[in-house]
Order: C-alpha cells, then structure tokens, then sequence
C-alpha cells in the first residue's frame, strides 16, 4: 500500500505536468524565443527584390545585405544594390547607438555623395519598395511592449501572436507604427507573419514569411521568401533570399563610409 | 559619328550588363529634348534633339585593385557642334591595407550641401547649356591617395593637369548679352560719356605647362559623434577664366573697341563642412575661404578674397498624401568678401550666381515608380529667379522618362533675368543597362 502511494505520489506531478507545460508564455518570453533565433554575430544575405505595383506593373532590384551585431548587441548593417544599372552601386549603412540617434548614411552613385539621413527618415520607404527603412533593422525587445493575445495556424504552422507597441521615446519618436501584431512560429521562433498599424490604428501593412528552413550548415531557420503588402496602397514587394551566410565572420571594417562607397 | 554611336548601340545591346562576376559593362543611353517657348534671331540654336551614349567598364582583381572607365558619345541633330566624344572617367584604384590610391582621370565631388558646393574645386563642369548641369561633371587627370584610420580618413590629390569648364559658345542660347555701350575712358577730356561696344575675344591663357598647372588638395574627414565633418585646402586654378579687357576708343569718338582675354588664375580655399540631424530634421553647411590671386584688391579683373557659405536642411514629411512622402530641402548660400574693400562680386559672373541665394527642392511621391518636384532658386539681393517644377517616372527596370519645365526671370542686368528667354521644356528619356 505504501508502495501504491508512492507511486500515486510520483504520479501526480507526472500527471501535472501537462498542465504546467500549457502554461502559456508570456508575449515577451515569446519575442526572446523569436531574438535568439534571429540574433546572429554577422549574416551575408543576397536578396531580390521585386515590387509590384497596385496596377501589376513590377520592378526587380538585386541587394546584398550584411549585419554585425557588436559586443553591446548594437547592431551595424550595410545594404548595397547590384541591379538593375539605374541604382547599382547604391549604399545603405546603418549604425545603432547607445545612448544617442542611430547613424544612417546613403550612397548615391550618380553624385558621388554619402548623405547621412535623419533618424525619423527610417519611416521613409527603402528605395521605392513597401519596405521602410524601419522594416529592416532587427526587432529592439527593451523598445516595445508585447502581449500574447492567443495561437494561430499560418501555413501549417502553430504561431504564437503577440501585439508589439512601441514603449521607448526614441522608438516611438521615429516609428510609423502604433502597434505591430506578430505571428511568431512555436517550433523554431521565426517570424511567419507580422502586422503594421498606423498611430491612429489603420492597418497599414502586412508581411508574410514562407519558404521557412533552415540555413546550411547552422542552427538557425529563416524565411526564404518575405512578401511585404501596402494594404491602403495595394502594393507589394517580394523578398526572394537566394543564400545566406550566417557567422561566416563578416569584417567590421564592412560598416564604414570607406566600404559604403565601394562598389 | 552616326556609325560609330549605332556601332556601340548595337554591341552593348547584345552584351549582357555583366559578362563575368569580375567584368561589368553597363552605362546608359539617353534621348534629349529641349523646345524653347522663345525663338530668337540670328544664329542662336533653338532647340536640341540630342542622343548621348555612356558606355561603362569596370573590372575587379580580387580585393586588391577595380578599374572603371566611361566614355560619353553624344549626338545633337539641333546643333551639330555639341557633337562629341569624351573619356568621361578611366582609372584604376589599387587597395593597400589602410590605403586606398585612385590614379587616373576621375570625378572628384567634395562637400556636403546639395545645390552648391564652395568645396569642390577640383573638377570642372560642362556649362554649354547652363541648366543641364546633370553628369556633367569633366573628370580630371590625377592621383588619389586616401589614408582610413576608424571613422577618420586623410586624402591627398595631386593633379598634374588643368581643365577649364567649357562655357557656352557665342552663338549659344547662354552667352550673355554684353552691354551695347561702354563708358569713354577718354571722357570727360573727349568725346560722350558712353560710346558704342564692338567685342574681340582673345585666346584663353593659361599658366606655362609644368608645375605651374598642378593642383593639390587635401581633405580630412572624420565623424565627432553624430557629426559628419570635414577640413579640406584646395591649390589649383580657378576653372572659370577672369575676363581681362582693354578698351581703345576710334578716332571718332563714337566707338569702342574692347578686347576680352580669358585668363585662368590660381586660387586657393581653406573650406570645412558637416553635416548631422537634429531629430528628424538634417542640417548640413560647407563653406571656403579663397584666397585669389588678388590679395590686395588692385586687379579689377580679378576677384578679391572672400568666404562663400551654404547651409541648409531636410526633412521628410511623411504619409502627407496616403503613404507617400513629400521631402522638403532649403539652403541658404551667401558670399562676403574678407577682408572688405567694398568692391562688388557680381551675380551675373558664373562664379557667384549664388551670392545671395535661397535654393529650394520639393520632391513629393506618386507611387513606387514616379515623382513630382520643384527646385529652384531665388536671388535674394537682385531679385532673379530660377523654378524647375517637373516629375519622373520610371516605367521599367532601369528605364525612366523625366520631364521638366526650365523657367527664368528678373531684370535684364541679372544671371537669370538675361536668360529670361530662355524658358523651355526639357524632357529626358533614359535607359540604363
């Protein structure tokens, strides 16, 4: 008998335990889950672009995209265009700071000039594209607020959806969004989807992530193809990402005006 | 010329924009159209139906060394003079650890305001037609040396040659009117106040070849917390001529005769710029001192010192119109002369149309492909004015048509005012490949 409630007592936390692990997480333990598997040291990404217009009219652009993320987690990123000719050898740099405004320097070609742009720019759309500067710097977790308001299936996939709102002055200052509603995929962390709200609450944008699998010869798992849709507009842009390189040791000296004007 | 633009056209349509990761050929090829609301007498060309070429080449030996090379073919129906071919840029850059060196004939483009820039003195610019200043930027046979260290780099340029700006022929829509009467220099000893003008123009002089015509600069530029600075010297030549004339009246006493010589003198400037945002607004300034060949202000023909500044800032309003953007640029340029000996710097000379000037750029976007703007400029102390409203709109990969509306006014005795004729639509259609 003894015995029976020794087992009796190992079975009820055994039992329990079920319980526990439904616990839901919490909007923000969800966008940690989301930052691990996002945060690399350095990421070579080569990219086509295409946007289609609220009339079908469509436009290629082909980018290579680098990021470095720094012994503070600041991130550095160095976007430069390779097609079509009209904007090949466009330069994008962005350096996050500290305690201070980001530093954003574009190259244009045609003028041989490097202009450094306004924070408040990064609402801006990212050359001609429905991608604001803003869309491509990495998710900031001390900027925003998040909630989990419940689970959803995005295709096929179980997604946990938080509600992201802009918290940090900064953040908000520069931010064309009131609110972003996130779709965060319960296996592997990835992004499949994420929702754009304008300050007075329009739904402004919405993007989707598919083609989602692991990268090569690491652990990480990133969408292979990123549609990004003007819902006032009718627009949108697709991202096709033909290869990544993930921790392959990009050089810091990547992020500067030098390796900006270099074609 | 015919054959050997529709040579080209045909090999670069049959090439790839690329042929080897290491090798691109690329460039553009442009339609360009000018219709003048004004025809005018004489000789003067009223129109331009222009087909321009630029043929790229560049190459990359691994990370060490890149080379790129354009070549400009231009073709005018209108105006057969216009015709020409130019080796726009060839050089080769080599990368040595911290050091980078550019040798060959390059474009140099300092300075950080957007509409004038008193810091770049190094390259000369095409000003046949004195709107169209789109790429024509005259590359300059040179050494580059750039030093990087962190946020800081030292460049050094060294020039062995000179090349004037190309200023409008006589019978260009853009050579000024010059005045019909001259005062009498004999007066009032002999004769009228005023006589009649009859001009002659001289050869250009230039300093003797050698030593005389190189041209150095040199340029530390850094960044001081979210400041984008800059300190830069320049010692070369002016690429615009002073006008040096004597004047010898007739034995009437009724005309003059005066005669023009173009010289080309040395100048130097010490000039510093920056460029940081204050929240979501951009500023940025440059000014340079130059220091003329006329120190002490004897020379009349010659400018005497003087500061010549810009500054300016942007700010992008967005969503005004659904979600697209209107970007708003303003800049103030402004000369004075250090010290001041109360001589004049005229507006109507191509070196300081800017004297005292608000230049303007509105840029509002129509969707993803197109825009709609308006540029200009208004001088303040003479009361002239420039206004380009026009738009763009790409309509396939690398294709765009731009169409603008060039409108000039103010009195006769003013830059734009003189030109005030010369108000045209210019439309621009352009395939880069």
């Amino acid at each position: 008998m003894k015995k029976q409630l020794a087992l009796f007592g190992l079975a009820v936390p055994l039992l329990a335990a079920p319980a526990i692990a439904q616990v839901p997480p919490t909007g923000r333990e969800v966008m940690e889950t989301h930052k691990m598997q996002d945060r690399t040291q350095d990421t070579e990404a080569e990219i086509r672009m295409t946007i289609i217009s609220a009339r079908g009219g469509t436009r290629e652009r082909d980018i290579v995209m680098w990021t470095k993320t720094r012994s503070d987690d600041t991130q550095m990123q160095l976007i430069r265009f390779q097609s079509p000719a009209d904007v090949e050898g466009t330069g994008f740099l962005s350096i996050e700071n500290l305690g201070r405004e980001d530093d954003n320097w574009l190259y244009l070609p045609a003028l041989r000039k490097t202009r450094r742009i306004a924070g408040a720019d990064k609402r801006d759309s990212f050359v001609g594209t429905d991608f604001s500067f803003e869309d491509l710097e990495p998710e900031r977790l001390d900027s925003y607020e998040y909630r989990l308001a419940g689970s959803e299936i995005v295709e096929k996939s179980e997604t946990w959806v938080v509600e992201a709102t802009p918290t940090d002055p900064k953040k908000i200052e520069e931010t064309a969004y009131g609110g972003r509603q996130l779709w965060i995929d319960k296996k592997n962390g990835v992004m499949r989807r994420s929702e754009f709200y304008g300050r007075d609450g329009t739904f402004l944008k919405r993007l989707n992530a598919e083609d989602v699998r692991p990268v090569p010869g690491t652990d990480k798992w990133r969408a292979y193809r990123l549609t990004m849709e003007d819902i006032l507009g009718g627009s949108r842009t697709v991202l096709e990402i033909s290869s990544y390189h993930i921790d392959e040791g990009v050089p810091e000296e990547y992020f500067t005006q030098r390796y900006l004007r270099r074609r | 010329m015919r054959s050997l633009l529709f040579g080209a056209l045909v090999f670069f349509a049959g090439t790839p924009s690329w042929v080897s990761a290491q090798t691109r050929l690329g460039g553009f090829v442009e339609y360009d159209n000018l219709t003048y609301f004004e025809g005018t007498d004489g000789a003067r060309i009223n129109g331009r139906n222009q087909l321009i070429l630029q043929a790229e080449a560049s190459h990359d030996a691994g990370e060490a060394a890149h080379f790129f090379s354009a070549v400009e073919f231009r073709l005018d129906q209108a105006d057969w003079s216009r015709n020409r071919w130019s080796l726009d840029e060839a050089y080769v850059d080599l990368y040595l650890g911290p050091v980078d060196l550019r040798l060959g004939r390059q474009i140099f483009a300092w300075g950080r305001a957007d509409a004038v820039n008193p810091t770049d003195n190094l390259t000369a610019w095409d000003f046949s037609d004195i709107l169209d200043t789109d790429d024509e930027q005259l590359g300059l046979l040179s050494g580059l040396v750039t030093y990087y260290s962190g946020d800081w780099s030292v460049e050094a340029v060294l020039a062995p040659s000179f090349r004037a700006s190309v200023l409008p022929d006589s019978e260009s829509r853009w050579w000024p009117d010059l005045p019909a009467t001259v005062p009498n220099p004999s007066f009032p000893a002999l004769g009228p106040p005023f006589v009649r003008a009859s001009y002659e123009f001289a050869d250009d002089v230039l300093p003797d070849q050698g030593f005389d015509r190189f041209q150095y600069a040199l340029r530390v530029t850094g960044i001081l917390g979210s400041w984008d600075v800059s300190l830069s010297w320049f010692d070369g030549l002016d690429d615009l001529p002073a006008l040096h004339t004597e004047t010898s009246v007739d034995s009437t006493l009724s005309a003059a005769r005066i005669l023009v010589e173009p010289r080309y003198h040395r100048r130097r400037a010490i000039g510093a710029d920056f460029a940081t945002t204050l929240g979501s607004v951009g500023v940025h300034g440059e000014g340079a001192y130059y220091l003329t060949s006329d120190w002490s202000g004897t020379d009349p023909a010659i400018d005497d010192p003087y500061l010549h500044y810009v500054v300016g800032g942007d700010y992008t309003l967005n969503d005004l119109v659904g979600d697209r953007d209107l970007f708003v640029l303003l800049e103030w340029s402004h000369e004075v002369q250090v010290p001041d000996r109360h001589s004049t710097l005229r507006d109507t000379d191509l070196n300081h149309v800017f004297r005292r000037s608000l230049l303007g750029k509105v840029d509002l976007e129509l969707g993803p492909f197109s825009l709609v703007k308006v540029e200009g400029v208004y001088n303040v102390g003479t009361r002239n004015w420039y206004v380009q409203p026009g738009g763009r709109w790409s309509f396939a990969d690398g294709a765009e048509l731009l169409i603008d509306l060039d409108l000039l006014g103010g009195r006769q005795d003013t830059f734009f005012g003189d030109f005030d004729d010369n108000s045209r639509l210019h439309v621009r259609l352009k395939y880069s490949f």
